[in-house]
């Protein structure tokens, strides 16, 4: 899995420099709010949360976050 | 002006360009760029209303949690956020398998308080950010710390984020006033975020966890779970706006996990945002979720050998779920906006893509009721 992980990034990372740049007067879509990645960062603390306590996997979105509240 | 001339050239040309970009229409709010300056203070406040149950009529948790949520720019280059959170449990929770009767089905109450803090150093091309975060139940007490380190390239289309995160928990039993167990949890991050042409862009991240300590769940039966727990996780994060269709925009999630317990799973989820009018916005979700089981899950209770590893916890089992998801914003003037979201979720052998686990555990679900109030103090 590391391995495959590596090849993936690597080529991942080719594949973005490979990307026409965009200038700054060009990014008006990305002051809206939805476009955003995390557009509501409570809801998101919560859901993660609540997946992670019901499901066997996490972990992708960021990092910390302890506690149980697995019941 | 004297001033001014002293300042680096390249300082003048970054202060031109924030005056240029701070042109209605064009001013620099959205994530991609929160990670590259401080954004706007935001304060909000949430209240969740969760409950669970299996079989149809089977009631299993209910959660009430309030939440808060600040973040705020100090001093130009500087930005603190936190967060924190009262979880209010109770009702019952299985003892093995989907069997509520036993140990923890007699009736769980508990509460938990949880809080993180972060503070952010912005230079002209790196920020570098630290952090804590605790959460504390009866029986169990979690502590920790963070670093994430971003670099973005001068057009600021491109992010990379590095970060690394410590915990440690200390875990007890109402039950068995004699456990006192603890697990130390290490984090690492590596993240990529694109801007992939004027209407979109991804974020690929990779996070590998490696703890050590106490794994098993105090209060399931016969359950003796491995010391120790690599976990691997790629999430890859698409977004898409369309301009045509009111400045509607598309999020699609895909991750991909595995972990050295042997369970394998996938996610990918889908939400559509679709401004309404001024001051609407409507969001459908629709989240897939499925697992395969750990390598000690049993599904024979009870077990001929208690000498291995072991678990009888439905989470530990192979399934698949579905999510479905409403949430409606309403924008109320003067930076204040309220929320309401609904989310459905459904857990079930037969929606798994992969095998192992057991067809013997009941069907499980999940509903939450989210509210929230927002204020955005535009600069």
């Amino acid at each position: 899995m590391p391995k495959l992980i590596a090849l993936l990034l690597l080529l991942i990372l080719s594949a973005l420099s490979a990307c026409t740049p965009v200038s700054p007067w060009q990014k008006e879509a990305f002051s809206k709010r939805q476009m955003a990645l995390t557009t509501d960062p409570l809801e998101e603390r919560f859901r993660l949360h609540q997946q992670a306590s019901k499901e066997a996997s996490s972990g992708g979105y960021g990092l910390g976050g302890g506690g149980c509240g697995c019941n | 002006m004297q001033l001014m001339s002293r300042r680096p050239t390249k300082r003048r040309l970054r202060l031109l360009l924030q005056a240029a970009l701070a042109l209605p229409g064009l001013a620099l709010s959205s994530d991609a760029f929160a990670q590259t300056a401080p954004s706007p203070a935001v304060v909000q406040i949430k209240y969740a209303d969760y409950r669970d149950w299996q079989k149809k009529d089977e009631d299993r948790m209910e959660v009430l949690a309030p939440m808060l949520y600040f973040s705020a720019p100090v001093a130009e280059e500087w930005q603190v956020d936190g967060s924190a959170v009262y979880d209010s449990m109770s009702g019952a929770s299985p003892f093995y398998l989907s069997t509520l009767s036993g140990a923890s089905g007699t009736g769980i109450d508990d509460s938990r308080i949880a809080g993180e803090s972060m503070v952010t150093h912005f230079w002209d091309s790196w920020s570098l950010g630290l952090g804590g975060q605790v959460s504390d139940e009866n029986d169990y007490l979690s502590r920790g710390g963070k670093l994430q380190a971003r670099w973005w390239t001068e057009d600021r289309n491109t992010v990379v984020s590095v970060g690394a995160a410590f915990d440690s928990d200390q875990i007890s039993s109402s039950n068995d006033p004699t456990l006192f167990e603890k697990r130390r949890t290490g984090g690492y991050l590596l993240g990529v975020t694109q801007i992939l042409d004027p209407v979109s862009l991804v974020q690929s991240n990779i996070t590998f966890t490696s703890g050590a300590g106490f794994f098993s769940d105090p209060y399931k039966a016969f359950d003796n779970r491995p010391r120790s727990r690599d976990q691997w996780a790629w999430l890859t994060r698409y977004v898409r706006y369309f301009a045509e269709a009111n400045s509607a925009a598309l999020h699609l999630d895909y991750r991909l996990y595995q972990d050295s317990w042997s369970v394998y799973s996938q996610m990918l989820e889908a939400a559509w945002y679709q401004p309404i009018g001024e001051n609407w916005m409507v969001r459908p979700s629709l989240r897939y979720y499925t697992q395969s089981a750990a390598e000690f899950f049993e599904d024979t209770f009870p077990p001929a050998d208690v000498d291995q590893f072991l678990t009888f916890d439905q989470r530990m089992s192979a399934f698949g779920s579905i999510s479905m998801g409403l949430k409606i914003e309403r924008e109320l003037g003067n930076g204040w906006s309220v929320d309401g979201a609904v989310e459905f979720v459904q857990q079930r052998d037969d929606l798994k893509l992969n095998g192992g686990g057991t067809s013997g555990i009941a069907s499980f679900y999940e509903r939450y009721f989210l509210f929230g109030l927002t204020r955005r103090f535009e600069p």
